[in-house]
């Protein structure tokens, strides 16, 4: 091949960087979109975000803290990230978040967690899109006072999940609090494509979840609408 | 109970409907004595602002008496007279704290909704859209108040319903307008001489101007700015906004611009108008920003620009350029009803304030959909126009 004809082929390494550019380009696009909430998978972007990271280290922020040896496979894992900020100091925000008993309290689709002693938990949801409840046994498998938690669903589960919570000070805007959910869809292989489309409503509940407990932790209260008056149930006369 | 429910755009209607009931443990029931329509309204009637769905209640500036208490209130009791702020506070977040009450981090149980178009969610507003939280509003018998020990304030001694009803939103709107810009010795340039205008004009003068000129089309709203507001006025469709007010600021230009008027301004260049209003009626823009494109050609070199006019979203043809090279500053959101409503109701007891003159129709609340179409079209020297539930229809 002549290397100076301009006319001839380009060498092979320009056009795999050319591809390489654009998929680059177009990546950052769908991204962009996802975080813009362009795009109706938008809440894909946490976990986008987070396989790229672990692609990239070769490390899974949630299964090093849990000393795990075994990657899940990607495909089925679903992994949300948050951060939120709690107005209050950051030994009650982890203090509250602990008792994990008191998290049905105010995460609406929570029912139950019981204390099963030995740092094993029971816990019991309702998820919306599925019939009945689902449940599972979760063990805290990390606890550093006041900085962090992490946990991991016990064999037999109904959701297969881990997670991990870092608290850290925010100055005068109280806590941040980072977290990190990986869980598999609980419908088993064969379910997959429909586990696959209930998985953004998984992760909005997840942060509307979040969200609750921010502002449970702030105000002592949810605030919601539901059963107020409108004209869409009139009395009639 | 009666109310004033919001069926779909203009198209408006009063339906029987259940009593509110206490919700959560901060709320409080109160029995509405006053209830006013306010500009912002417009946008919902007109169908401006997305996320309304049929059956909404509508209506945000209001007072009234406290009959019910959840367990949690601790300022409140059962006969109080109070008046309600638009925007809902949860008093405890970051922003609250600090006194940026319309920026609450918790009050908006439609927080996603809002993430998704703003980037993080804003407080809350009785009967204004899903989008900011659809609570239930004030066109009606009664009304729950979330947070009430934050967001109810008991109306002094002596003070009346009249007097004390646009504390609620028309008066602190008006008033950050000015505290957010306007220094002792500014020239303060007002466009919108609606109940927000007017608020703003007597704000302005408070806040220590040393002119304010007031611009408008009504001939009656401007009368009531040079009579009530001593301001100079200008007529946008009579004369040529921009040379009139360089003839009136010795070539300068004002210090100060606010803007009083928001999405739905008129443009005193009928082409611009079209233009505007074509794009609106498409949806190819939400807002129409003449006010804001002309206060940013006629500011002074390095003065601000002070929105209070409302925006939904994105508008056209916005002069960046203008703003980034006479180096303004822009101050603008919903008003923070708390941090301004002790302190007004202050003024009004001391006799040194008193916005009832915008006041100028009290209609029974079977009235609601006839007092829209009277607001909306400025008929009959409508200013504002309020509701009283206890008034009936003949
Ligand atoms: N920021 C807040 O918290 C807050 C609170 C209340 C109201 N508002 C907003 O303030 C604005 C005014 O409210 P209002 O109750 O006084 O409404 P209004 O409808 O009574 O008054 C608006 C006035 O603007 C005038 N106007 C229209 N185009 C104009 C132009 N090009 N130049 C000058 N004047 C023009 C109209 O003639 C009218 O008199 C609205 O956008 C409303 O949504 C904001
Ligand atoms: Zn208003
Ligand atoms: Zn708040």
């Amino acid at each position: 091949m002549n290397e100076n004809s301009s006319t001839g082929n380009k060498p092979d390494v320009n056009v795999g960087q050319t591809e390489r550019i654009i998929s680059a380009v177009a990546g950052g696009f769908l991204l962009y979109n996802a975080i813009a909430g362009r795009n109706a998978r938008f809440v894909k972007a946490g976990a986008g975000a987070f396989l790229l990271y672990r692609a990239v280290t070769g490390n899974c922020p949630v299964y090093s803290v849990l000393r795990k040896k075994r990657m899940p496979d990607p495909a089925r894992n679903i992994n949300v990230r948050a951060t939120l900020t709690v107005n209050r100091p950051r030994q009650e925000v982890y203090a509250f978040w602990r008792n994990l008993t008191n998290l049905p309290l105010f995460m609406k689709h929570l029912q139950t967690v019981t204390d099963l002693g030995g740092g094993k938990y029971n816990w019991v949801a309702n998820m919306p899109g599925l019939p009945g409840n689902v449940s599972w046994d979760a063990e805290i498998v990390k606890e550093e006072e006041g900085v962090l938690l992490g946990w991991n669903a016990l064999p037999g589960s109904d959701i297969d999940n881990a997670g991990k919570v870092t608290f850290a000070d925010a100055g005068e805007n109280g806590t941040e609090l980072h977290i990190v959910i990986t869980y598999r869809a609980p419908l088993g292989p064969a379910g997959r494509v429909v586990a696959r489309a209930l998985n953004p409503l998984f992760e909005s509940l997840i942060k509307e979840e979040l969200r609750n407990f921010k502002r449970y932790m702030e105000t002592g209260e949810v605030p919601t609408i539901q059963g107020q008056p409108s004209g869409r149930e009139p009395l009639g006369v | 109970m009666k109310a004033l429910c919001w069926n779909g755009t203009r198209n408006l209607s009063i339906e029987r409907v259940k009593d509110p009931v206490i919700l959560n443990p901060k709320d409080a029931i109160i029995r509405v004595a006053l209830s006013s329509v306010c500009g912002s309204d417009l946008h919902l009637v007109n169908g401006y602002i997305p996320t309304m769905k049929a059956g909404d209640i509508i209506g945000h500036e209001f007072n009234g008496e406290v009959v019910e208490v959840g367990p949690e209130v601790k300022k409140l009791k059962k006969g109080d007279r109070v008046v309600v702020g638009s925007v809902i506070g949860c008093g405890e977040c970051y922003y609250c704290q600090h006194d940026e009450w319309s920026l609450c981090d918790n009050s908006n149980p439609h927080a996603e909704m809002q993430e998704k178009m703003f980037g993080y969610p804003t407080a809350a507003i009785y009967g204004y859209s899903h989008l900011f939280g659809g609570y239930a509003g004030s066109h009606a018998e009664y009304i729950r108040v979330a947070y009430a020990d934050n967001g109810c304030f008991k109306i002094p001694d002596g003070v009346t319903w009249e007097q004390s009803i646009f504390a609620s939103d028309a008066l602190p709107t008006g008033y950050m307008a000015a505290d957010m810009a306007v220094k002792p010795g500014d020239i303060v340039a007002v466009w919108g001489c609606g109940g927000v205008g007017q608020m703003a004009i007597r704000s302005a003068w408070l806040k220590g101007a040393s002119r304010v000129i007031a611009i408008d089309r009504f001939d009656y709203r401007l009368a009531q700015a040079k009579s009530q507001g001593k301001a100079e006025i200008i007529n946008y469709a009579a004369v040529n906004v921009l040379e009139e007010l360089k003839a009136l600021t010795g070539g300068r230009g004002p210090d100060v611009c606010i803007d009083a008027v928001g999405m739905e301004a008129r443009s005193g260049n009928k082409l611009e108008h079209a233009y505007d209003k074509i794009k609106q009626d498409l949806r190819m823009q939400p807002d129409r920003p003449s006010v804001l494109r002309q206060a940013i050609l006629a500011c002074r070199k390095g003065g601000t620009l002070s929105v209070v006019g409302v925006y939904s979203s994105f508008v056209d043809k916005f002069p960046m350029g203008i703003l980034m090279n006479k180096a303004l500053t822009v101050r603008s959101g919903q008003m923070h009803a708390q941090k301004y409503i002790p302190h007004l109701l202050d003024l009004i007891q001391e006799g040194k304030l008193d916005p009832s003159y915008i006041l100028t129709h009290k209609w029974s609340l079977d009235d609601g959909p006839e007092g829209y179409s009277m607001f909306n079209d400025k008929a009959d020297n409508c200013m504002r126009v309020v509701f009283d539930p206890s008034l009936s229809s003949y």
